[in-house]
């Protein structure tokens, strides 16, 4: 080979070698990180959802912070709220972790970021582009070994298109808010249900809030002995049988069978408590079981074996099962915001004005001046002179100190305004509470909350008062809330935040109806003291200011008279609603619920609805380390079933 | 025996506490203080208007105001009862080094003492702007340095020099140079109000060096009075 042949060879074989030490050094980076989102990447914007990273490492041990970042905001008005959700991070030598965190996607605009950082140094990024997933309905989500089966239910056959997604029972959520974007849960065919107790914890919160769990046949014991299957289905017995049936129950409401008759395998099931809604010669086929506001399906056959395999009618049982009732997710996530957002709910600053400053430095001022010439021309001791000078400082620096104090005091305001989406017969409510912190501290201020049921997320800026608002809020994994801001010139600071929970409600509330009165009897009013009550139907109200100080109280309605729905801002006058502030703010939030957003509208038109005011706080959700002042204000809404019609 | 120089230091302070001077000087300050706190202090009770600047203003205001005034009292404002370095030297049995501390100490306890009087505009400053406790107690840390500076470096004037004149004018020199410097090695830390702890602290060192050669001046000037 001749010289130029020997550079080109050289040349050429430098290149691979290093396309080579390249690759190999992609290949075995020590660090690795995978992202989840949502159930198979599905994920509903508007809904809170499960984010699941993995990361593997395979070099030294490292400790770091995991940081998912979420903006919010329109793009068109202002720059993005950012909200970082921070998660400590232990990986030793050689392991594989998973963490998991529930994150809300309000928006496609922005995408998500995930980062792994060490020190000041970000050793993994990631950034996961939003897809705009925007669905009214929620999902339904079916756990099984197949992961099929069930797509019949999306097929838009049954009047509304569903997207059924599928996961396995440890990718379960382990909070409640994980099951955000969940119509239906559906456990299918599973030997065994193993679930971590948050798991089974956050399903039995879900379905105390209005959740809906659907048990199918098919799998065996172990599906049904497992921890929580045992404890939410109180069944006497359960063994499996062989039915040679016609199922007259099912073909008379649903459609006549295709396939020949067969005998059928079925669970036959005894039961402590639970509504048999179907049955077949004695043995019931579908169980409803009302757990707190949701409910259990118990279903004892399985809809794969002939004759209901190919059985046309099986779309309209399950769309029976699925068909919604009077449901809170009408009411869409965040309904004050434009309220909290564009009127602040604060009652202003307190502090001396430049008047009373000015006097006060006056009076300082003159003070020292007539004490210099006193002491020169008493000829006192320069000692004593010392002494006194030192007092007079003293005594303004104390008033200054107590005066500083009180102000700070005074200035550190959290205003809250909760929703309470209660349904009857449960004891807990949804909770949707909007805060507003105002704060003089110049650092950022930390607020602790139940990091176990409260699910946290920042809001926007109202634009006008964009100097004052911290922009970056980090929620810590020990269920702390922190803002941060880029630029550190203001030293007052104005927050925005929306916290979701569910919290103990111990109203009772029962309706009855009598031709045209409708009767709701509330009990525990000593326990939820309730002022203002909303009573709701059609076209019809009724408003109880005050209400008895009695434990137990009745509202009726009246359907013939005919009245026409008020607007709220007509039922306290003008001159009240000045006076209070508070008076003034529930006018607002009424109005928001009511005319804007129309939800309450929708389910009054359906069902009657009780709307009752309370200024007790049923339970402080955040707390801080600084003193607070605190207001708050909460709405319940009851939507009402009527038992007895006569 | 170098307790003694407390001797200076009460006459220094009798002579500033009784005088008029002390006492304009004093009020001045106050009031070029509270100018600033009554202009920037917020009107109405808006969130539209804060006053973030405040305790910035005032601290620098503090820094500009105690340090020229330590130089000037360190290079000599004429007081009624103040007995004079070469009287100290000639008719008492005090060392150099205990008169310069004494003379030292009184100024800086009066200059102390004037900046104590302002803290109550401090503090009212310090809870309208929200800074933190932590962050304003640093700045107030580093205040004395240059204080401090300018006392070693009027003494150096006063005792190398002499003429109040001369001294006077390159210490108004000085004075310029040093915020011109405090400006140019300004920090991006907010904590620290853009302060230089660095800058402050080595020329507090460097001042140190003509304080020890003028008292080395001071000591040939007490031999030739003992001869």
């Amino acid at each position: 080979m001749t010289s130029k042949q020997w550079t080109r060879k050289i040349i050429t074989d430098l290149g691979i070698f290093l396309l080579l030490m390249a690759l190999e050094a992609k290949a075995t980076s020590p660090l690795q990180m995978k992202v989840e989102i949502g159930f198979e990447g599905f994920y509903r914007i508007g809904s809170w959802t499960p984010l699941r990273v993995f990361l593997e490492n395979r070099g030294p041990s490292l400790e770091g912070t995991l940081l998912i970042k979420v903006a919010r905001g329109n793009p068109l008005e202002q720059d993005p709220t950012e909200i970082i959700y921070s998660i400590p991070v232990f990986l030793p030598s050689s392991s594989r972790k998973l963490y998991q965190v529930n994150v809300l996607l309000e928006t496609d605009v922005y995408p998500l970021q995930v980062s792994l950082i060490s020190g000041k140094e970000s050793l993994l990024k990631k950034e996961i582009p939003i897809q705009p997933f925007y669905m009214d309905k929620g999902f339904i989500l079916v756990v099984n070994k197949t992961h099929a089966g069930f797509d019949f239910l999306a097929q838009a056959k049954i009047k509304r298109i569903r997207q059924v997604l599928y996961t396995d029972p440890n990718k379960l959520p382990s909070h409640w808010i994980g099951y955000d974007a969940i119509q239906a849960l559906i456990l299918d065919d599973i030997e065994s249900l193993e679930l971590i107790s948050e798991q089974e914890k956050a399903i039995e919160e879900w379905l105390s809030i209005g959740g809906r769990l659907i048990i199918t046949a098919k799998g065996g014991y172990g599906k049904f002995k497992s921890s929580l299957v045992s404890h939410l289905l109180p069944l006497e017995s359960l063994e499996k049988i062989y039915l040679n049936s016609s199922f007259s129950s099912l073909q008379s409401r649903y459609g006549v069978f295709t396939a020949d008759f067969q005998k059928v395998e079925l669970w036959n099931s005894q039961w402590q408590k639970g509504d048999v809604l179907i049955k077949e010669e004695g043995i019931p086929l579908l169980v409803e079981l009302k757990v707190g506001s949701g409910k259990i399906l118990f279903l004892a056959l399985d809809f794969f074996q002939h004759p209901f395999r190919d059985w046309p009618g099986k779309s309209y049982f399950w769309a029976e099962i699925l068909e919604e009732e009077t449901n809170f997710s009408m009411f869409s996530r965040g309904i004050l915001d434009p309220l909290i957002e564009h009127s602040i709910l604060w009652p202003g600053r307190f502090y001396l004005g430049r008047r009373e400053i000015g006097f006060f430095l006056l009076v300082y001022l003159v003070v020292i001046g007539f004490f210099c010439w006193w002491l020169k021309k008493r000829k006192l001791g320069w000692k004593l002179r010392i002494g006194l000078s030192l007092t007079v400082v003293l005594s303004a620096l104390i008033f200054s100190l107590f005066w500083g104090m009180k102000m700070r005091r005074e200035n550190t305001f959290l205003g809250q305004v909760s929703i309470f989406y209660k349904k009857e017969g449960g004891s807990l409510a949804k909770t949707e509470n909007y805060f507003t912190l105002f704060s003089p501290y110049y650092q950022s201020v930390e607020l602790e909350f139940d990091k176990k049921i409260s699910f946290v997320t920042a809001l926007s800026a109202p634009s006008r008062e964009r100097e004052f608002f911290k922009d970056l809020v980090v929620f810590l994994p020990e269920g702390k809330i922190r803002w941060t801001s880029s630029s550190d010139s203001s030293a007052w600071s104005f927050h925005l935040f929306r916290l979701e929970t569910i919290l103990p409600f111990s109203l009772i509330t029962k309706t009855t109806r009598s031709k045209e009165i409708i009767t709701v009897s509330l009990q525990n009013l000593n326990s939820f003291p309730l002022q203002d009550l909303f009573f709701l139907y059609g076209e019809h109200s009724s408003f109880l200011k005050e209400l008895p100080a009695f434990n137990e109280a009745d509202l009726t309605l009246n359907l013939k008279e005919r009245e026409t729905l008020p607007s709220f801002s007509s039922l306290y006058n003008e001159e009240v609603r000045s006076k209070d502030p508070r008076i003034e703010l529930k006018t607002k939030v009424l109005d928001q619920m009511w005319n804007f957003a129309g939800p309450l509208k929708n389910i009054a038109a359906k069902s009657p609805v009780l709307l009752a005011w309370f200024e007790e706080n049923p339970q402080t959700l955040v707390k801080s380390y600084q003193s607070l002042n605190c207001a708050f204000i909460g709405l319940a809404i009851i939507p009402l079933f009527i038992a007895d019609s006569v | 025996m170098i307790k003694r120089f407390r001797f200076v230091l009460v006459n220094d302070l009798k002579a500033y506490l009784g005088g008029r001077t002390f006492t304009k000087i004093h009020l001045s300050y106050l009031i070029i203080l509270s100018l600033p706190l009554i202009i920037i202090w917020p009107t109405t009770p808006s969130l539209s208007f804060q006053a973030p600047q405040l305790l910035l203003v005032l601290s620098y205001s503090q820094i500009v105001i105690l340090t020229y005034l330590s130089g000037r009292l360190a290079v000599g404002i004429s007081l009624d009862k103040e007995i004079s370095f070469d009287d100290w030297l000639r008719y008492t049995p005090l060392t150099p080094q205990e008169i310069a501390l004494g003379k030292w100490g009184g100024i800086f306890l009066i200059v102390l003492f004037i900046l104590f009087s302002s803290s109550p505009l401090l503090v009212l400053a310090y809870f309208m702007e929200g800074a933190t406790i932590k962050s304003a107690l640093r700045v107030y840390f580093l205040i004395p340095i240059p204080i401090i500076t300018f006392i070693n470096l009027g003494l150096f004037f006063r005792f190398v020099l002499g003429s109040p004149t001369i001294s006077s004018f390159i210490l108004n020199m000085l004075t310029i140079l040093f915020f011109l410097g405090l400006f140019l090695t300004r920090t991006t830390e907010v904590e620290l109000f853009y302060l230089n702890p660095w800058f402050l602290l080595s020329s507090l060192v460097l001042s140190f060096f003509p304080l020890f050669i003028s008292l080395r001046k001071l000591k040939k000037i007490k031999r030739g009075f003992s001869l």
